[in-house]
């Protein structure tokens, strides 16, 4: 019986890691405009905001992936990599892209009310 | 037990699913741009920032839910039965992303109408006369 966790815990950190980042360069280069729109008088603290939103949501995003290693059955042959691999993926894409959207709905409401007043 | 055709399947599916995810995301908002500039008035800046972070959130969304489903189970092992489950996840998906596609045009149109609404001048009211 071959144990093929390793592998698959070298792709998933892999791939999870690889679009974290990408995930969080998009949102930090597009984020800045809604930041900077809240304090518009003060940019440099605005960009300094978002910079640390940034890497806390590196560190919860890396955390909970690095977390959830601990939680996976013996993988014994490769479909089944295949499976556990895609499966661990969709769940944390999944909540990710919830995030994502919450995040959108609150910064969009705080513009609209920011114009309005 | 001989598990290439489940490792076959795999190989179909996960290339279809994504480009089928990038076509259609990428035709979306390509075209959603000018909704954006309709919704925030104009302003390129925030309008396009959006778009952006929208598309991000549908190529999450979607990759997700096509990783979640891959998992093929195939009881006699025989290629029929391959092509049959691949079929079935390919046209699943394709209806879910139809459906993403709609909830996020009802969307744009939903901002769209909003943002008139929130554009349109107060009328004063005639005061009223009382007898």
């Amino acid at each position: 019986m071959q144990n093929l966790n390793l592998i698959g815990y070298t792709i998933f950190v892999g791939l999870m890691v690889f679009i974290i980042v990408v995930v969080g360069k998009i949102c930090y280069k597009n984020g800045n405009v809604f930041v900077a729109e809240l304090i518009p008088s003060q940019l440099e603290l605005c960009r300094k905001i978002n910079k640390t939103l940034l890497i806390g949501y590196y560190l919860v995003n890396i955390g909970y992936c690095a977390v959830n290693l601990s939680f996976w059955q013996t993988i014994n042959s490769p479909p089944m990599l295949v499976e556990v691999i895609a499966m661990k993926m969709a769940g944390i894409i999944i909540i990710l892209s919830a995030l994502h959207y919450l995040n959108i709905y609150v910064i969009y409401n705080l513009h609209r009310k920011n114009v309005l007043l | 037990m001989d598990t290439t055709k489940i490792l076959i399947g795999y190989a179909v599916y996960l290339p279809i699913a994504l480009l089928l995810t990038l076509y259609v995301s990428r035709t979306l908002f390509r075209n959603s741009k000018i909704y954006m500039l309709d919704i925030f008035k104009g302003r390129e800046e925030i309008a396009f920032a959006t778009n952006k972070l929208f598309e991000t959130g549908f190529y999450l969304l979607n990759l997700g839910f096509a990783l979640m489903i891959l998992k093929i189970n195939l009881y006699n092992n025989n290629y029929q039965e391959l092509v049959e489950a691949l079929s079935y996840k390919v046209g699943s998906f394709s209806i879910y992303l139809g459906l993403m596609l709609f909830i996020n045009l009802y969307f744009f149109f939903r901002g769209k109408r909003k943002a008139k609404e929130g554009l349109k001048p107060v009328v004063p009211q005639p005061p009223r006369i009382t007898a």
